[in-house]
C-alpha cells in the first residue's frame, strides 16, 4: 500500500485508498455534542448580544450629539410636558414597544439619559422598561403608563411595575408608587404592582413594603405577602410565592450583570435575586468552592435562567431546581441527596 | 486571506442562527478529533477542551484576521486549552509527566524506538493501522468540510460522480473539479502528515 503512494503513478486511487483504509472519522457521541452545542451557543449568544449594544450604544452616542445640535430640546419634549427642575430618573434600557416622554422609539433615547420629573413612561403589549428612581431598580412591563414625579415618586396608572434594591438601606429619598388604589412604599425590598382596571395586587419578593390604602388603613407586607385592593375599598391579604409565573415577567428585561471577574458565588446570588429562589449549596466544600471559582466572559443579552445555564456548564458545579423554590448546586460528581 | 471563513464570522457576529449551526457542526467533531488524539481518546476530557476552546473561540471571534483558516485559528485556541487540561491533569497525576519527559528526551526516545518489535507482526501492523487512520483523519479534518465531505462520498459511501452532484444539488462537472481539488488540497496537507503521499496529480 505504502509503495502505491509512493508510486504516485495514479494518483487519484492512491488518495481514495488511502480514505478507503482509514474508515470513517469517529463522529463525537450525539448527546455530547448537543450538550456543548448548549453551551457554545449560549456564549455566541450572550458575546454577539454585548457586541451589538456596545455597537448600537456608540450609534446612538453619536446620532444623540447630533440630534441635540440640530433639534435642541426635542429629548426634553419642550411643549408637549412640562420641564420640572429637577431629574426624577435615569433612563437605563428599553425593548418592544415603548414611549418615553415625547420620544417616540425609545432606541432614540441613550443610557444614562436623565429624566424629568412630569416624563411619562408608556409601553406596548411588547414594551419593557428600565429605569433607576432613587436608588431603585425600576422595572416597567407591557401595557403600562407611569409618570414619574418629583425625585422618588412615581405614578402607576396602568401595567405593571417591579423594584428590587441591592442595598436595603440605600440612602436617598424614599420610593413610593402611587396609584389610584393607593400608595406603595419601599422600605429596602423587591415587589412588585399590578394595577387593573378595577384592582391593583402588590406581591413581595423580600423585604418589606408600605401599603396605605386611599383613604384607608396602612398594611406593612413582607416576603410571601401580598395584598389586593380592589375598587370601592375591598382590601384582601393574599399569600404570594417569591418565585413563578407571576414573577416571569420579571426577566424579561433584567439590568446587565457583569460576570467578568466575579466570583460564582457572586453569580449565584444574582440569580437568586432575580428569580426569588432560594440558594442551597450542598456539600461541606460547595461554598468555599462557589466563592474561588472566577468567571469570566459575559451574559449580556440572556435571560438568568439562559445565563445559569450557560456559567454552569463551564464550572465544576452542577445545579436542580427540583425542591420547590430551591436552586441547589453541589459540585460535579457529588453524591446526590435527596 | 480565508475568505469563506471571514463570511462565516462575519454572519456570525451579525446572529445568524443558520451560521450558527454551520459553524459548531462542522468545527465540532473535527475540533473534537483534534483534542481527542491529543488526551490518549479520553473522551470526557476532549468534550471538555474543545467546550472550553469554542466558547473561547466565540468570544473572540471579533478578533479573526483569516490569516490562516478559522479551523487553524480554533487548533490554536484549542491546544492551549490542551495545555492547560494537562498541566493539571500531570499535577493531579505526577508519573504522567514523567512519561512525558521520557518521551521527550531524545536518548529515552531513541531506547525505546530501539526496542525490537514483537516477533509477531500482526499487533505492529494493526498499530501502523491505526496510526495511520488517525493521520488520514486528521489529514480530512484539516481540509475545507466541503473537500472531506466529497472525498468520502467518493471513498467511503463509494458513490459515483452523478450521484455525489445529486447529493450536493450542483452538477457532475462541478464534482469532478471538486474532487480534483479535493484531491488537491488532501495531498498538500497530507505532504506534511503523511511522508508517504505527495507530488501532483
Amino acid at each position: 500500500m505504502k509503495q502505491d503512494y509512493e508510486r504516485g503513478s495514479d494518483a487519484p486511487d492512491d488518495v481514495g485508498r488511502l480514505i478507503a483504509l482509514a474508515g470513517r472519522r469517529p463522529a463525537p457521541d450525539a448527546k455530547m455534542q448537543e450538550s456543548v452545542r448548549g453551551a457554545v451557543e449560549q456564549a455566541w449568544n450572550a458575546t454577539v448580544a454585548q457586541r451589538n449594544f456596545r455597537r448600537r450604544s456608540l450609534w446612538l452616542s453619536a446620532a444623540a450629539t447630533v440630534a441635540a445640535i440640530t433639534v435642541g430640546l426635542l429629548w426634553l419634549g419642550v411643549g408637549r410636558e412640562p420641564i420640572a427642575p429637577s431629574d426624577a430618573a435615569t433612563f437605563v434600557a428599553a425593548r418592544g414597544e415603548a414611549r418615553i416622554g415625547g420620544v417616540p422609539d425609545h432606541e432614540l433615547v441613550v443610557a444614562g439619559s436623565r429624566l424629568p420629573s412630569g416624563t411619562t413612561v408608556r409601553t406596548g403589549a411588547s414594551g419593557f422598561v428600565l429605569l433607576t428612581v432613587a436608588s431603585v431598580g425600576v422595572r416597567i412591563g407591557p401595557d403600562t403608563t407611569l409618570k414619574l414625579g418629583r425625585p422618588g415618586r412615581v405614578t402607576l396608572s396602568s401595567g405593571r411595575l417591579y423594584a428590587e434594591t441591592a442595598a436595603p438601606a440605600a440612602p436617598g429619598p424614599t420610593f413610593v408608587v402611587a396609584t389610584p388604589f393607593g400608595r406603595v412604599s419601599h422600605l429596602g425590598t423587591e415587589f412588585q404592582v399590578v394595577v387593573a382596571s378595577g384592582s391593583m395586587d402588590v406581591s413581595v419578593r423580600s423585604g418589606r413594603v408600605r401599603v396605605a390604602e386611599a383613604n384607608g388603613p396602612v398594611n406593612t407586607l413582607t416576603r410571601g405577602e401580598g395584598v389586593e385592593v380592589v375598587r370601592g375599598g375591598t382590601v384582601r391579604r393574599i399569600a404570594v410565592t417569591p418565585y413563578g409565573a407571576s414573577w416571569s415577567w420579571v426577566d424579561t428585561l433584567e439590568p446587565d450583570f457583569p460576570i467578568d471577574g466575579r466570583s460564582l458565588a457572586d453569580f449565584l446570588a444574582w440569580y437568586a435575586r432575580e428569580t426569588g429562589l432560594r440558594l442551597v449549596l450542598l456539600g461541606g466544600r460547595t461554598a468555599a468552592a462557589v466563592g474561588h471559582t472566577t468567571l469570566s466572559g459575559s451574559i449580556a443579552g440572556l435571560t438568568p435562567n439562559q445565563a445559569l445555564a450557560a456559567v454552569m456548564a463551564t464550572t465544576g458545579f452542577e445545579y436542580d431546581m427540583t425542591a420547590p423554590g430551591e436552586l441547589r448546586i453541589r459540585m460535579r460528581g457529588a453524591a446526590r441527596r435527596t | 486571506m480565508h475568505e469563506d471563513d471571514l463570511k462565516l464570522v462575519g454572519k456570525l457576529l451579525s446572529r445568524q442562527h443558520t451560521a450558527f449551526r454551520e459553524f459548531f457542526d462542522d468545527y465540532f467533531p473535527r475540533l473534537f478529533r483534534f483534542a481527542l488524539r491529543r488526551v490518549n481518546g479520553d473522551q470526557e476530557a476532549a468534550r471538555d477542551i474543545v467546550q472550553a476552546a469554542l466558547v473561547r473561540g466565540v468570544r473572540k471571534l471579533e478578533t479573526y484576521r483569516a490569516e490562516a483558516s478559522l479551523f487553524t485559528w480554533l487548533c490554536q485556541i484549542t491546544r492551549r486549552e490542551i495545555s492547560d487540561h494537562l498541566t493539571r491533569t500531570t499535577r493531579e497525576k505526577p508519573y504522567l509527566q514523567r512519561l512525558v519527559e521520557l518521551e521527550d528526551d531524545p536518548e529515552h526516545r531513541a531506547t525505546l524506538e530501539s526496542i525490537p518489535a514483537d516477533a509477531e507482526a500482526e499487533p505492529e501492523a494493526a498499530r501502523h493501522r491505526e496510526d495511520l487512520a488517525a493521520l488520514v483523519h486528521a489529514t480530512l479534518d484539516y481540509l475545507p468540510s466541503r473537500y472531506a465531505k466529497v472525498l468520502e462520498l467518493k471513498y467511503l459511501e463509494d458513490l459515483s460522480v452523478e450521484a455525489i452532484a445529486t447529493r450536493l444539488g450542483v452538477t457532475a462537472i462541478t464534482v469532478q473539479s471538486l474532487l480534483a481539488r479535493a484531491r488537491q488540497a488532501f495531498r498538500e496537507v497530507g505532504s506534511t502528515l503523511l511522508p508517504s503521499i505527495g507530488g501532483a496529480e
